[in-house]
């Protein structure tokens, strides 16, 4: 009788620590997926404007390097500089971010987000149309 | 089948239909230990709702923040006054936003920092984003 308490307690104690661990990972996971959201929102702002400033330091008014142009921007941002394709407009920049993780050392493919950013010059005077 | 095997067949079914019906009630012990079960499992299950739905008001505002910088950056960078950015900035994180504008000139990057007030499950906190942009040349 004592023995079947004891393994009633034990099964309970088990269950206890089970769903423990399961809420302690689905908060983990909750948290890294709310620090990815924020990332690819902070991902796509650097890379439009890098791109942006790539577009205005190749075509503006006194031209200078639109790599360093768009290099400047990401640096402020903590972003990486993956790609410019800046030789011509429209110019199309690549960035990459990390997410910082609770859940420490994952694979890139979800501790990295990358975006790209487009911008062109509008040539015509008039308004788009006509 | 005979019938006497019938008879036996369907005593046997009574009684464990009986069985069935009559499942003893737990021990006063034994609901005792359910409900204290219950007691301690529920307070766990609010608080997890609580952080979710605080984690959920976080994750929005700093979505938002991250916004408003951008938005001012953007503006910083095609306008001498700094007036503008916050205009900018309040009319997406209201009028409790604080905005920060570095300093700017043209071809350089400006930085914009805002930062907002928010409460997470009953705490105080702060929800900061930033952003730059280059300075845009004024094209005469």
């Amino acid at each position: 009788m004592g023995g079947t308490r004891d393994r009633e307690g034990g099964q309970a104690l088990l269950g206890a620590a089970v769903g423990l661990f399961a809420a302690l990972v689905l908060v983990a996971v909750a948290v890294h997926v709310a620090a990815l959201l924020v990332t690819r929102a902070r991902a796509s702002t650097a890379a439009d404007h890098a791109a942006l400033a790539a577009a205005t330091a190749l075509a503006g008014p006194g031209a200078t390097d639109p790599t360093t142009a768009a290099s400047q921007v990401t640096s402020a941002l903590d972003a990486r500089l993956v790609s410019c394709d800046c030789a011509t407009v429209p110019v199309q920049v690549t960035v990459e971010l990390d997410v910082p993780s609770p859940l420490g050392r994952l694979p890139d493919a979800i501790t990295t987000v990358r975006a790209t950013g487009h911008a062109g010059l509008v040539t015509s005077p008039g308004p788009r149309g006509s | 089948m005979t019938p006497a095997d019938d008879t036996r067949g369907s005593r046997d079914a009574d009684r464990a239909g009986a069985g069935v019906r009559s499942t003893p009630s737990p021990a006063p012990a034994q609901a005792g230990v359910v409900a204290l079960e219950l007691a301690l499992t529920l307070p766990l299950v609010a608080l997890l709702l609580v952080a979710a739905f605080g984690l959920v008001g976080l994750v929005r505002t700093s979505l938002v923040a991250q916004e408003a910088a951008r938005l001012g950056a953007r503006v910083a960078a095609v306008d001498d006054d700094d007036a503008a950015v916050r205009r900018a900035v309040v009319d997406l994180l209201g009028p409790d936003a604080r905005v920060e504008v570095g300093p700017r000139r043209p071809r350089t990057v400006v930085e914009v920092r805002v930062s907002v007030p928010v409460d997470v499950a009953g705490l105080h906190r702060t929800v900061a984003a930033r952003s730059a942009a280059l300075v845009e040349p004024v094209v005469d």
